[in-house]
């Protein structure tokens, strides 16, 4: 299993994150005209950080919780930030999940007719061993 | 050729090998007796007494065996086998007991243990 597969698993495990459903949690990106709230994330860098037969490695991982409001953007990174909690999931272990901050990204008016939704942007750093 | 720290990298101390070995480094030093007498041009010295010293870091894990025993010896230190694997064929093994042992916690971060060890007697090279 890959270290992405294991980061939706954790963010859907169980009903911790209630606000949005388990389909709309995905990785890199979503359809512009799909439902929200939604959730996107994105493992954006590994590193190895111990020696040894079973190496920790240091993942750095951004969810971005997407809302048309910015009040349920928050509420969703509060549930996001419930979730993220070691454990195993799909196989890959989970030793240390430290949630490092959240950002508010509030909406923008479009040209058109749909406005960018708000997206409270959370990262974290997760220790884990394959 | 050079190894890679990666795999084969592992450290043991009585026989327990971390899981979470960040950093390991042994260090072997030789005092030296000098022997000049005056009106020499160069300086002589013979060879004194050796001793080997490890130090390293690991994640500070009580389910950690080798942290596990560490720890307790901090409290006592007792003479420890330890083995030392850089990469293949790259050993160091002998016993050792420890004369440091920190922990270090940060805000929102991992913690980590550093340690010192004394070695006592011969170091197999292997």
């Amino acid at each position: 299993m890959s270290i992405e597969q294991a980061v939706r698993t954790m963010l859907t495990t169980g009903s911790t994150i209630s606000l949005v459903a388990d389909a709309r949690v995905t990785h890199g990106y979503r359809l512009q005209d799909s439902a929200l709230p939604a959730i996107t994330y994105e493992v954006r860098s590994v590193e190895t950080a111990t020696c040894g037969a079973s190496p920790t490695r240091v993942a750095d991982v951004e969810v971005r919780c997407i809302s048309e409001l910015a009040t349920e953007a928050l509420a969703i990174a509060a549930q996001v930030r419930a979730a993220s909690v070691a454990g195993t999931y799909s196989t890959i272990v989970f030793d240390a999940v430290l949630y490092q901050n959240h950002v508010l990204e509030a909406a923008q008016p479009g040209e058109g007719d749909e406005a960018t939704p708000s997206e409270a942007v959370c990262t974290m750093t997760i220790y884990y061993r394959e | 050729m050079p190894g890679i720290s990666t795999a084969l990298t592992a450290f043991s101390y009585n026989s327990q090998v971390t899981t979470g070995l960040v950093s390991v480094s042994t260090s072997a030093t030789t005092d030296t007796i000098e022997t000049t007498r005056i009106g020499d041009a160069r300086r002589t010295f013979v060879v004194g007494q050796g001793t080997t010293t490890i130090s390293g870091e690991i994640y500070y894990d009580q389910a950690d065996p080798c942290a596990a025993v560490m720890e307790t010896d901090a409290q006592a230190p007792t003479s420890r086998a330890f083995s030392c694997t850089y990469s293949t064929s790259m050993t160091m093994s002998g016993n050792c007991f420890i004369t440091s042992w920190q922990v270090t916690a940060s805000s929102n971060d991992t913690i980590r243990a550093s340690f010192e060890l004394q070695t006592t007697g011969t170091v197999t090279i292997a």
